[in-house]
């Protein structure tokens, strides 16, 4: 992994066309500016390894519990 | 034809519930075919979208309106163009269910949304743009919590 650092203010280039700026830092929180042509997706890396977690959780399904997926969302009598 | 399935055995299905996935689905990038089909007996709003390369990867869908009336879409708009997106009328969405034995654990993943192509049935898996949607919201009808 290629690191470098950087102070407030200052930027990163990748590539012609996409630039990252640490806006504030403050304590242990870093605010980090993205210009990026929006063909690029920016997503913090929680949200991806979120999605895949819960994807791969959902493919555990247990054939019992789609048997009474019928009543699941049945108004309570 | 008849395809294998996880869980309801051989179903028959036709060329149109042949859903293609270019990027895969999140933690599943080399699986691109899917099949969505009925849930034998559900009578429900829930569908089974069925690997056609893994037999054992399967997932349980449901449209997002149905557990949040109001949901909206907001994805980048370069997801939509990947799918050749061109109105609103052509976008078939859903959300995957994650089902527990205990049934008021069960989750749907509003962040994550489903979106398929109607005229051509190419999908993706998109991230929402707004990010007080949850991967986990409870599968429960607003109002009855």
């Amino acid at each position: 992994m290629l690191i470098l650092s950087r102070k407030e203010n200052q930027s990163i280039m990748i590539g012609d066309n996409i630039e990252i700026t640490i806006v504030s830092i403050k304590g242990d929180h870093v605010k980090i500016g993205i210009n990026a042509p929006t063909d690029v997706k920016v997503f913090r890396k929680e949200i991806f390894e979120e999605i895949q977690n819960a994807n791969k959780e959902a493919v555990n399904v247990d054939p019992n519990t789609i048997k009474d997926i019928g009543s699941l969302l049945k108004k309570k009598e | 034809m008849k395809i294998k399935t996880k869980i309801f055995g051989e179903v028959e299905v036709s060329e149109k519930q042949r859903i293609y996935f270019e990027s895969g689905i999140l933690g599943f990038e080399d699986l691109h075919s899917f099949f969505l089909i009925d849930i034998p007996d559900s009578n429900g709003p829930f569908y089974w979208l069925q690997s056609e390369e893994s037999i054992d990867i399967g997932f349980v869908v449901i449209t997002p309106e149905t557990i949040m009336p109001d949901y909206k879409l907001e994805v980048e708009k370069s997801d939509l163009e990947k799918i050749d997106i061109k109105s609103e009328s052509d976008i078939l969405l859903f959300s995957i269910v994650t089902l527990y034995e205990d049934p008021s654990k069960n989750t749907v993943n509003l962040l994550g949304p489903i979106i398929i192509n109607k005229r051509n049935l190419k999908a993706i898996q998109a991230i929402s743009l707004n990010e007080n949607y949850s991967v986990r919201h409870p599968l429960i009808k607003r109002g009855e919590q």
